[in-house]
């Protein structure tokens, strides 16, 4: 086997400029791949993060909430039931909340808002809502004040400092009605969310929805994103039943949509790159080997098993390839580790679409191991279609026929 | 003692289209350490001939046996492990491999047999100073004359102490000089080593340094002589 090896290391040299243009193609198509890729899975972790900051990766719910998110579906909150669920490995915070739409009234106008029930702490530990205050100051735990958004606040001509009326139908049919003074203004990267939405401290909202002691979900916070899935198992496990679990994606699927139109858009782009570099890298694997038929031949006479052979020319290939990939890896990496570390904030019209979904407008890079090995991984797959001519080849050869 | 033998062998190309009796009932036997010059005009089926005693081709007809091995009772791998640690081979081009150098080169063999570092160098030295190439031991072919090639494909052949040689038209492409030097190197090779020589050639100078002769017409064996 040693020797096959050097054969092939010895035999991928020989014709230097085939090898290195081959290996160039190899860098230049994962270089790039793995780039674009990272580009936009930058822009899909903002997405989910801008998601999720909303909505937490995980959320416990009454089992009847997700469908018509009725005042009536709640749950108790207990010291002992957030126990339960931090219990479960993954899940690093709980994060109550209880929210309704309501009617939002100034003296001149009223329009429809979301009225949120938060835990003034644990809410800005997990999303920094404090930072999104632009007039006023933030919420503290059980006061009788009101925080709203920077376009409802527009919409009814509140400063702070105003009074907020809010109106709605409450827990079991009670009519829920306050008044709140507004303590701050914030800002929200969501446009939407921006328009609509006002927070009280979580008892306050409880005590406006008659709710005492009630949430309609707990936002979870995960330590590791990709084994949400596996989380979202062992809890629903843990709290049985009546509780439903629902995931981030499960609970924004535009999100999912657009990264998954956006990932067959990239699939089409890389594949026609692939083709490309594949369809080189087979047209110069299929010329080395008709040049060297007749050393094939000689090869088998010589008394080499036409396996070994094959062997040797697999061995080229990967060799070329698994090269290739490495020095691609060691290129792109730097690259996209800077851009990973050193976002481009965008400014005008490439900025408003970010804003418009309520994303950070900024290009940066998300480093991905799996991007690297997949690349890597296509490139071997070419090595090996690429490898099934000369390899048939050496199947069929008649030594008496090429040795003459 | 008989080394190789030919029983009825026969050839025949495009046997359902234009059949080309290129062998044609064939009885030889070849005694240990002969050195035998099968000599032919182009196209009386040499190659042919050398090819299937080679186990390279596959007789239409008859047997080639080697030391009692039926070669035409074997499968191909056995027939490829046989050739490798039974038979030496030189062409008449392209024997070595070019990115080996030249004691790679001659070596090949002994080490796909996975023979021992030590035997292998030494083996490979001695016979490339008895080619006289001890001077070009790491040159690879592209850097050596076609003389030397051939010198080098002659010593690879016998590395590994082959029952037999088979030379086809070894010579061909050789100027005068490199033709003289090359079976120079044969007839003193056969006589230390004592391995059995079969080369083809219709180059008179190349017949008249064989101790046996025999001429070949049409795929059949015209004279077979002594010298
Ligand atoms: N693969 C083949 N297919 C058909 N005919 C062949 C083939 N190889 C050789 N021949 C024919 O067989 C005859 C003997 O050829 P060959 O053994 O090469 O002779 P030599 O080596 O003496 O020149 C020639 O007539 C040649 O044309
Ligand atoms: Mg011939």
């Amino acid at each position: 086997m040693n020797q096959l090896i050097k054969l092939a290391w010895r035999n991928i040299w020989r014709k230097k400029r085939r090898s290195v243009i081959t290996m160039l193609s190899v860098i230049f198509a994962v270089v790039i791949s793995v780039n674009f890729r990272s580009l936009q899975w930058g822009a899909y972790d903002k997405m989910i993060e801008a998601g999720t900051k909303n909505s937490g990766y995980l959320q416990v719910q009454s089992q009847d909430y997700w469908e018509d998110k009725s005042i009536n579906e709640l749950i108790e909150d207990h010291v002992n039931f957030r126990n339960q669920i931090s219990s479960v490995p993954g899940i690093s915070s709980v994060i109550p909340r209880l929210q309704n739409f309501s009617l939002a009234a100034s003296e001149s106008s009223s329009k429809g808002a979301l009225v949120i029930g938060i835990d003034p702490e644990s809410e800005n530990q997990y999303n920094e809502l404090n930072s999104r205050v632009i007039k006023g100051s933030y919420l503290s735990e059980n006061e009788n004040a009101v925080i709203i958004a920077e376009g409802l606040s527009n919409y009814l001509k509140l400063k702070v400092n105003d009074t907020l009326v809010l109106v709605s139908q409450g827990y079991h049919a009670s009519i829920a009605a306050g008044k709140y003074p507004i303590k701050g203004i914030v800002k929200l990267p969501n446009p939407q969310m921006n328009r609509m939405t006002a927070y009280l401290p979580l008892t306050t909202a409880q005590a406006f929805n008659g709710a005492e002691g009630l949430v309609n979900a707990f936002m979870l916070n995960v330590s590791d994103r990709t084994q949400v899935n596996a989380t979202q198992l062992m809890l629903q496990d843990q709290l049985g039943p009546a509780y439903a679990i629902m995931r981030w994606d499960e609970m924004h699927p535009e999100i999912q949509k657009s990264i998954n139109t956006d990932t067959t858009i990239a699939t089409l782009l890389l594949s026609a790159l692939y083709l490309i570099v594949g369809f080189g890298i087979i047209g110069t694997i299929v010329m080395m080997a008709l040049e060297r038929k007749r050393e094939f031949g000689m090869l088998q006479a010589i008394g080499l098993q036409k396996s070994q052979i094959q062997t040797v020319i697999l061995l080229e290939s990967l060799m070329l390839g698994v090269i290739g990939v490495i020095l691609a890896w060691l290129i792109a990496f730097p690259i996209v580790n800077f851009m990973h570390n050193n976002p481009i904030p965008l400014t005008g019209e490439g900025a408003k679409s970010f804003e418009a979904m309520g994303v950070e407008p900024v290009i940066q890079f998300a480093i991905k191991p799996h991007l690297f090995a997949l690349m890597g991984l296509i490139i071997f797959l070419i090595m090996l279609v690429a490898s099934a001519f000369p390899l048939t080849m050496i199947r069929k050869l008649k030594m008496s026929e090429v040795i003459k | 003692m008989e080394i190789i033998e030919i029983r009825n062998l026969s050839k025949t190309y495009n046997p359902k289209t234009i059949p080309v009796h290129a062998v044609n009932q064939v009885n030889l036997t070849f005694k240990e350490g002969e050195f035998t010059a099968i000599v032919g005009a182009s196209g009386s089926g040499k190659t042919t001939l050398l090819n299937m005693i080679g186990g390279i081709d596959n007789p239409s007809e008859g047997e080639v046996c080697i030391a009692s091995n039926n070669l035409t009772n074997m499968s191909e791998t056995q027939k490829t492990k046989f050739r490798r640690d039974h038979i030496g081979f030189v062409f008449q081009s392209y024997n070595l491999l070019p990115v080996l150098t030249a004691i790679e080169n001659v070596e090949f063999i002994m080490e796909m047999q996975g023979r021992p570092v030590k035997e292998r160098h030494s083996r490979s030295k001695e016979l490339l100073s008895a080619i006289c190439l001890s001077n070009r031991l790491h040159s690879r072919p592209g850097k050596l004359s076609g003389g030397q090639q051939q010198r080098v494909a002659v010593a690879r052949a016998l590395a590994h102490k082959p029952k037999f040689v088979i030379a086809d038209e070894p010579t061909a492409n050789l100027d005068s000089r490199s033709t003289a030097d090359l079976l120079d190197i044969m007839v003193k090779l056969n006589e230390q080593e004592g391995i059995t020589f079969i080369f083809s050639t219709h180059d008179q100078r190349v017949v008249d340094r064989a101790r046996r002769v025999i001429v070949f017409e049409d795929g059949s064996v015209k004279e077979d002589y002594n010298k």
